[in-house]
């Protein structure tokens, strides 16, 4: 129980997904002008990564990694389709993303609306994809593939939501013309960095 | 221009095939070369620690092939330092291996015990044994860490060292695999009033923290402590397992 | 009134006529896909440590947004629209699969450090950007010069940054050691922090500023 705490800790402060991997930030940069979008855009990536991580894990345990189809007959032990990784990921993930805009267009079609173009961006959101790979690079287990998407997803939730808010009191601030938008929002994205730092080290 | 339904489906079909036979075709044609490029990368590391090659050429692939064949014999021991038979065989595939000894390592640190079996390779000259490497396993900060900790040929002094650091932080962690923090081991003593006594990593300077005891330190990297730690308990928990093979070496050498 | 040869001579479009210019050279700085696209983002960060490994990256990527463009553009009028985004998809993920493939056969150093982030590749909205927006629409040698202009405007940025980072953080470029002893015996330190996360972001920040106050860009406040 322990780990899996420890693992979510990890995933969502000091190893986070935005913050010290890198991973998501077109939409990261894009989105977070208003905390109800950022939020929203936030829950929806939850979601998608608690899904497709541990269906992701799934795939490779059971088709993908080396010797993995041996439950079908012993005599697939040598087969290796390691390589197809990427491309079933990105084609679960682009399925699942399909499904999660179908959800939200029922749901509340406002944050549909609000949401835009970014909701099917969500498929090539880098955090989504590399959390899957980072599950099989680590060799996870499928409970810990659970907790991992799920907790990066808080994560990156975390860190689009605190940059809208931080955006939103900037918005009157007088910002030289050339850092407006994209520039300031990265020198606060790496204060945001250097403060999550502090996470570092921390083990339970 | 609509396109009907039995055209959407076949144009997909047909893009999953042409994608799939593009892809497969490239990684069945690579896989040998790939393979290969593994199996160099881990043997050269192990060539490196030991000392190879001694001759100032380079290591490139050919040579390192060569090195492997020629200078270089991987041994099956048991804890107690004495050779290992297959019949302490860990995966169930009939022999003992590289896999085997994986295995054997993984359960007993899970279990912190010794290892069923252990590998040690050994360089050779002709017959004579001139080194030891014995293959070290740890955690780091973000994820795991791996070595080996060459050995003289009466396994009294480290004659070298390799690290891994896959997941650490460039400039922090991952510093134990530049030549700054792996040369310091060169020369440090594995033996103290008889008994074997494993290097310690220090978190600071070795010249100020143990001055008595120089020979059995070596500084940590400063602002990552936590990886120093790993390294320091992986290679005392190597020297603990080998403790029996390197007393044996001791006395019969 | 034109005659029908010079009529028809005007529909070939030239080589390298305007249009085609434009395609290469506009992202290398006015619309370059990181700074003023904000596209591709990710691994400009995460992969600018060394400057070798933003070589390879910055090569990568143009090579699969070159190909990608000129597959897509090929086969531009034969995609159905109610599936366009997955074809897309799929042709960018086959070609980054082949790439990585290579890259562990033949570089397998370099392949060892990019680790996830040459897959990350099929997620650089740069590679997907371009197929939407020109390739769907555009012949494929345009469509090629735009891959390749914004391929190369990435890459500019990447090895840029890599520079600063390499430079500022370990002492040295492309793994030479630049910064003789002498300077760190006086008591000069690698500046960590350009190693990690919070350096790229910082380094990236100031580079736009730099690069939009040099171009004249601003977005609206």
């Amino acid at each position: 129980m322990e780990a899996y705490i420890s693992l979510a800790l990890k995933s969502i402060f000091v190893e986070n997904i935005l913050l010290a991997y890198f991973l998501g930030m077109c939409s990261f940069l894009a989105v977070s002008k208003k905390v109800e979008t950022a939020f929203g855009l936030g829950l929806a990536v939850i979601f998608v990564l608690s899904i497709t991580a541990p269906v992701n894990w799934a795939l490779n345990h059971f088709f993908l990694r080396a010797g993995a189809m041996t439950w079908l007959s012993p005599s697939f032990i040598d087969v290796d389709l390691s390589f197809l990784e990427f491309i079933t990921f990105i084609a679960v993930i682009a399925a699942m993303v399909q499904l999660v805009e179908m959800v939200i267009d029922k749901f509340s079609p406002t944050l549909y609306a609000n949401l835009g173009i970014f909701l099917p961006l969500i498929a090539v959101n880098c955090s989504i994809l590399g959390a899957s790979l980072f599950l099989v690079e680590r060799e996870y287990s499928a409970s810990e593939s659970l907790v991992f998407g799920f907790s990066s997803g808080v994560g990156w939730a975390l860190a689009i939501v605190s940059m809208a808010a931080i955006r939103y009191k900037l918005r009157y601030s007088n910002v030289p013309p050339g850092l407006r938008g994209l520039g300031i929002t990265m020198l606060t994205t790496g204060l945001m960095a250097i403060a999550f730092m502090a996470f570092a080290g921390i083990q339970l | 221009m609509a396109f009907s339904n039995g055209y959407i489906f076949g144009f997909a079909g047909a893009i999953c095939v042409v994608c799939s036979l593009a892809v497969s075709g490239v990684s069945l044609s690579l896989r040998d070369k790939q393979e290969l490029n593994r199996t160099r990368d881990e043997q050269g590391s192990i060539l490196g620690a030991l000392g190879l090659p001694d001759d100032g050429s380079v290591l490139d692939g050919p040579t390192i092939d060569k090195l492997w064949k020629e200078r270089v014999e991987q041994r099956f021991i048991k804890p107690d330092g004495t050779p290992a038979d297959a019949s302490l065989d860990q995966d169930g595939d009939g022999d003992l291996d590289a896999d085997d000894v994986s295995k054997a390592v993984d359960a007993a640190r899970k279990a912190d015990t010794k290892p069923a079996v252990l590998s040690v390779y050994v360089r050779l000259d002709g017959k004579r044994e001139e080194a030891y490497a014995i293959p070290l396993s740890g955690n780091g900060l973000w994820g795991p860490l791996g070595g080996y900790l060459a050995l003289d040929a009466q396994g009294r002094e480290v004659t070298g060292s390799t690290f891994f650091a896959p997941k650490e932080t460039p400039g922090l962690g991952a510093e134990i695999q530049e030549p700054a923090f792996e040369d310091q081991w060169k020369g440090k003593k594995l033996v103290k009033g008889g008994k074997s006594a494993p290097v310690r990593v220090v978190k600071g300077q070795a010249a100020n923290l143990c001055p008595d005891d120089i020979d059995y330190c070596v500084d940590g990297v400063s602002g990552a402590t936590i990886t120093s730690r790993g390294v320091d308990e992986m290679v005392a928990r190597a020297v603990g397992w080998y403790d029996a093979y390197l007393t044996k070496i001791r006395k019969g050498a | 009134m034109s005659s029908p040869a010079t009529e028809i001579q005007q529909e070939r479009a030239p080589l390298f006529g305007k249009k085609e210019r434009a395609a290469l050279l506009d992202p290398l700085s006015d619309d370059n896909p990181i700074t003023v696209q904000v596209l591709g983002i990710c691994s400009a960060l995460a992969v600018t440590i060394q400057m070798n490994r933003a070589l390879v990256m910055a090569a990568a990527v143009i090579a699969v947004v070159c190909t990608s463009n000129v597959v897509i553009s090929l086969i531009r009028n034969l995609i159905p629209p109610s599936i366009r985004i997955i074809v897309q998809l799929s042709v960018i993920a086959s070609l980054v699969i082949v790439v990585d493939q290579i890259l562990q056969a033949f570089m397998y150093d370099v392949a060892k450090q990019l680790s996830v982030f040459v897959g990350l590749i099929i997620t650089n909205c740069i590679i997907m950007g371009r197929a939407e927006a020109f390739a769907m629409a555009n012949p494929p040698w345009q469509s090629f010069l735009d891959g390749l202009g914004n391929g190369l405007g990435y890459g500019i940025i990447l090895v840029a940054v890599a520079v600063f980072r390499e430079l500022l953080g370990s002492g040295s470029l492309m793994g030479f050691k630049v910064i003789p002893q002498a300077v760190y015996d006086l008591g000069y330190v690698n500046n960590g922090l350009m190693v990690l996360a919070p350096g790229a972001f910082i380094l990236l920040g100031l580079m736009i500023w730099a690069q939009r106050t040099w171009t004249g860009y601003a977005e609206e406040a």
